[in-house]
């Protein structure tokens, strides 16, 4: 019955890999979807060091601020 | 270890809450240095600096209430904290926006200080962590939503002992 029929979307935290048996699930591998995100995470991870090595190099508190201004403060609120 | 149904759905309604009250504010954070940004207007600048300030100020505990609740989630829910992919990725990017967020705390401090002090302080710089920020955080809203399949191998430890536990238990009796 079609409306009975569990959309891909829906599963739950207990539900068996594919292709597993009761006995022995089968060894999932790693998804596609995570290698895509750790491919991204490193491109952008590479990005990061190559504009640091490459565009100056100035990251971090302070790089916004005018020559001489006080170094940033920690802790305490602000008053005007 | 597992809660109880009432007890994991509050624990979902205050992840839930805060996670969405930081993508709230990392929105108005945004339309804050914009506007400060916008005219060129150096009284506009000081005052988007002393807004920054304040939002800031909220947004810090909102990312660390989004980290802890949705740590305790884990724990108490059957999804686990290390069994599901999209949990994991869901943590690291948590903790990575965390990270940024309170490194990035002090500079908006001393900037709105320095602002205060009547001294120019650029505001382009505030755009791009918050920017990245906001699509970290869209995509994890994504993965919570669509919970893409993927068991980790202690997940897969995790399966494996509970599948063989029925099976266990009726052989000893």
């Amino acid at each position: 019955m079609r409306g009975m029929e569990r959309r891909d979307d829906e599963w739950t935290p207990g539900d068996r890999p594919a292709g597993g048996t009761p006995d022995a699930p089968a060894a999932e591998a790693m998804p596609r979807w995570v290698k895509v995100f750790l491919g991204i995470g490193l491109a952008l991870l590479l990005l990061a060091v190559a504009l640091k090595v490459f565009g100056g190099g100035q990251h971090g508190p302070g790089r916004h601020f005018p020559a001489g201004a006080a170094a940033p403060v920690m802790a305490g609120p602000l008053t005007t | 270890m597992t809660g109880g149904a009432g007890l994991r759905k509050l624990g979902l309604a205050v992840h839930v809450a805060v996670s969405v009250g930081w993508i709230g504010l990392v929105i108005a954070y945004l339309g804050l240095v914009f506007a400060g940004l916008g005219g060129g207007d150096p009284q506009a600048e000081r005052s988007a600096w002393w807004a920054l300030d304040q939002v800031i100020g909220v947004l810090a505990p909102f990312s660390v209430a989004a980290l802890v609740s949705g740590i305790l989630q884990g724990l108490v829910s059957p999804w686990g904290v290390l069994r599901h992919y999209w949990v994991v990725v869901k943590l690291v990017l948590t903790g990575l926006a965390t990270g940024v967020l309170l490194l990035t705390l002090p500079e908006v401090r001393a900037g709105a200080r320095l602002a205060a002090a009547g001294q120019p302080v650029e505001l382009q710089g505030q755009v791009l962590h918050p920017a990245a920020g906001l699509v970290v955080l869209l995509v994890i809203l994504g993965l919570s939503v669509y919970k893409p399949r993927g068991l980790t191998p202690a997940g897969q430890r995790h399966q494996r002992a509970h599948v063989k536990r029925p099976k266990e238990s009726a052989r000893e009796q």
